[in-house]
């Protein structure tokens, strides 16, 4: 199970599910395809400067006002990852607990928080959730 | 077109002309390729002090080494000698393990005549009979070492050993010759200073100016040779393929990039003096560069630049190139081909498209092309016929183009007129790339129908579904999907046939619009403008309705030519009376053409013809000018509130400017404007 935030407004609307952002409107597939061009380019990726990609963000933004805003929303969106994760295989005492949440994507940030007992899905929604109480970290057991 | 089948290098003397002049009527009445040369041409290294010797090479038979000449030891030095050039070409391409020793096959599939040939009326008809070759594997290792004298190298890996059972295979490891007219190209020296090769696309245009290419890189020491097309992706996907082409035929010279050899488009910008043809000639000979701009067009900065060179003693500073090979070359205006033959010692190579769209009023351009090509060897000459006849509306009552006969001729076609020239029969000749087809049974060309939006899904299923079961070997990018859906409905439905594919498939899906290239072991679906140059066995291309409107015509010809087995054209009925009346007219059409391979026309009258031509000048300037702005407007998806206000700008247009093009660039910068006024 895991968990990380989604910047966007989620409507329903006669069943239909359609996806709203306020810098670019409905984020549709076009608008989606049209993102993913210029963030996985890989001439773009690999490039030592910014002009490559100024360029196709200002082309695009040419037919599609706020487009620049929307990949700007998206390079600095904190997305809030955490995983709860159960591992029975490569549980090792406390330095690899059984139960843990792992926070952050990649390997320098990341920690692990250990968890004394297996959570639900209501309780691990009870530890993002800020208007519940709130959970305390401990020092680890001597 | 028939000098298509017949390519001859040798110098026709007293003792063999008859003979020659009678392997050209042969070529000509069997359409077979018919090859007549003294020596391998890959390579200008290999020359023979015989003069008597003459080489006929014919697919499907032996290699003929024959005796002209007065001297039979010099003879049999000259057979062995050209027997052991061709063993290391073999090598080194390295055909050795599906040709095998030379020992071997010179005894298999080589023919040299005894003494100098006696020639009766009978001489060919003999020879021909007694070379034939039969059996499958000998007819293959002969195919490839016709390749080896021309040059027309295969790759060994594509080509594996062994004659594979399945159609699929069959054709993609079937070996490509040359034929007369792409030989003479590649292989003919300097004629002028500007040599001019057009043809349809598929014809090969690109892969011979490799081969020409290479051909002066290789013999022309010191050279200066620069490539260049009209965009940024093509050129750098041109100069990721050179060296994969040069070591592919073993070249062994280095690449001196930017020393000898630059591989750029056409206009570049001020910080990179290799960046662009058009920078670089404005750094080299130090005149004012101008950088892109949409108020600025092509044509006036290389006037500008080609006045500015007038003033320049360019025999004094040095030219700056000594070949230039432009490819594309209908994207350019006349006056970009012109300054490049301004900084040209040598020659110019001009390869172009015969049209940009089928639609153009000068389908063969005003200066006549030195080298026509007019064979596509990419698709089969059924799905190509009935792409034109859709795309040109041939087989509606209201036909969208007509052509003269020596157009017809240029695009491929023989004409056949029959009830006193009201019915027009064309005809394309047959291709060897495709004889397994018919054999196989299989329909190039398909139309398929759907009842509703949503049975799209269903019916590209069941469509891959089919090419699995009938195609044990069949890889997901075996497959293109294409469509020419607006942007908005396409990547919606491209984006739900992900889903769908990966679950029922275990394929993924690569969408072209997004990776910009092919991607292997990936299905590839596109809209119409991410498709250039590429091909593939089977093409499924998904239309809502068959518009009127001409691009749109222009881009079904475009994208169901892509293939090179099968295409299949999705397409809805019952939509409205007038589109089931096409749709009807379609499928007869198709009928006509896969029960006598031809298009059948009845000819327009000549009032009908001239309605047509003002239809399409009368188009081009003000009537379509709605429609290429509706056009625009879905292409780029301009909101319904705004496209009014756009039209009343494109009214100042003047009328001979509109096209499509212009109007985009017109609609894209007031997308901006008015984006501002709006907030």
């Amino acid at each position: 199970m895991f968990s990380f935030a989604f910047p966007f407004k989620v409507i329903e609307s006669d069943g239909i599910l359609s996806i709203q952002s306020t810098s670019i409107g409905e984020i549709d597939s076009v608008v989606i395809s049209e993102a993913i061009q210029i963030l996985s380019n890989e001439t773009i990726q690999n490039a030592s400067c910014i002009s490559e990609f100024a360029t196709l963000v200002l082309e695009k933004g040419e037919l599609r006002p706020g487009f620049w805003l929307f990949i700007k929303e998206l390079l600095f969106m904190e997305d809030g990852y955490i995983r709860y994760d159960i591992d029975p295989e490569r549980k090792s005492g406390h330095i690899h607990p059984e139960h843990h949440l792992d926070v952050f994507y990649t390997s320098k940030v990341t920690f692990k928080v250990g968890l004394e007992h297996p959570l639900n899905d209501e309780e691990l929604l009870n530890i993002l959730n800020v208007s519940t109480e709130c959970h305390y970290l401990s020092p680890p057991y001597k | 077109m028939s000098n298509s089948f017949f390519y001859l290098h040798a110098e026709p003397k007293h003792a063999n002309s008859d003979f020659i002049n009678q392997l050209e009527a042969y070529a000509e009445k069997s359409l077979k390729q018919v090859y007549v040369v003294n020596k391998p041409l890959v390579h200008s290294k290999y020359t023979y002090d015989y003069e008597g010797g003459l080489i006929v090479l014919i697919p499907d038979h032996k290699i003929m080494i024959l005796d002209f000449g007065e001297d039979d030891e010099a003879f049999e030095d000259y057979h062995l000698d050209v027997v052991e050039d061709l063993s290391s070409i073999s090598d080194t391409y390295e055909y050795k393990d599906v040709l095998g020793r030379s020992r071997k096959w010179s005894k298999e599939i080589v023919y040299h005549s005894e003494q100098s040939l006696i020639q009766t009326p009978q001489t060919l008809q003999q020879l021909l009979q007694k070379n034939k070759l039969d059996e499958p594997l000998l007819r293959k290792k002969s195919e490839l070492l016709i390749s080896l004298f021309t040059g027309s190298i295969n790759d060994i890996e594509r080509v594996k050993e062994g004659i594979p059972e399945n159609i699929l295979d069959k054709i993609k490891q079937k070996i490509i010759l040359f034929d007369g007219e792409q030989t003479r190209f590649v292989y003919q020296e300097k004629i002028k200073d500007l040599v001019r090769i057009q043809g349809l696309s598929g014809t090969g245009k690109t892969e011979l100016l490799l081969h020409k290419l290479k051909d002066i890189y290789i013999n022309k020491v010191d050279s200066k040779i620069l490539l260049t097309c009209h965009n940024k992706i093509l050129a750098s996907s041109l100069s990721k393929r050179i060296p994969e082409f040069f070591n592919f035929m073993k070249v062994t010279q280095q690449i001196e990039w930017r020393e000898r050899l630059w591989c750029v488009h056409a206009w570049g910008s001020q910080s990179d003096i290799n960046s662009g043809t058009y920078r670089y000639i404005c750094g080299k000979y130090s005149i004012p560069f101008f950088s892109f701009s949409y108020s600025r067009p092509f044509s006036m900065v290389c006037r500008m630049a080609i006045e500015e060179l007038k003033k320049v003693d360019i025999e004094k500073v040095g030219y700056a190139f000594d070949y230039v090979l432009i490819d594309e070359s209908q994207d350019f205006p006349a006056e970009f081909i012109e300054l490049c033959q301004m900084v040209t010692k040598e020659t110019v190579y001009v390869a172009g498209d015969i049209f940009q769209s089928i639609f153009d009023e000068n389908i063969v351009s005003e200066i006549k092309p030195n080298f026509l090509l007019s064979k596509c060897y990419r698709t089969d000459p059924k799905t190509l016929m009935f792409a034109h006849g859709l795309g040109m509306g041939l087989f509606e009552d209201k036909k969208l183009r007509w052509l003269n006969d020596e157009q017809w001729q240029a695009c491929g076609y023989e004409v056949d007129k029959v009830n006193n020239g009201q019915v027009y029969r064309l005809k394309r000749e047959p291709l060897r790339r495709f004889e397994d087809l018919k054999e196989h049974n299989i329909q190039s060309m398909n139309i398929v129908k759907f009842n509703n939006r949503f049975q799209i899904h269903s019916r590209v299923v069941e469509l891959i579904e089919n090419l699995r079961l009938n195609n044990p070997t069949l890889e997901p990018d075996d497959i293109g999907i294409v469509f020419t859906l607006s942007n908005k409905v396409g990547y919606k439905l491209a984006d739900e046939l992900e889903q769908i594919v990966e679950e029922r498939f275990g394929w993924k899906l690569n969408k072209a619009y997004e990776s910009k290239h092919k991607v292997k072991g990936e299905l590839f679906i596109s809209n119409k403008n991410n498709v250039k140059g590429l091909e593939f066995p089977f093409v499924i291309c998904i239309s809502d309705f068959i518009s009127n409107a001409k691009h749109e015509r222009n881009a079904l010809y475009m994208l169901l030519t892509r293939s090179f087995i099968q295409s299949f054209l999705l397409i809805p009925e019952s939509i409205s009376q007038s589109e089931d009346l096409k749709l009807a007219s379609l499928e007869s059409g198709l009928e006509t053409i896969e029960k006598n391979d031809y298009i059948e026309v009845i000819c327009p009258s000549e009032e009908e013809k001239q309605l047509i031509n003002t239809n399409i000048e009368y188009d081009d300037q003000t009537q379509s000018a709605y429609e290429i702005a509706e056009a625009v407007f879905d292409e780029l998806d301009v909101p319904s509130l705004w496209r009014d206000p756009i039209r009343g700008l494109i009214t100042n247009i003047s009328v001979e400017d509109i096209t499509y093009d212009a109007v985009k660039k017109l609609v894209e910068v007031n997308m901006e404007t008015l984006a501002i006024h709006r907030q």
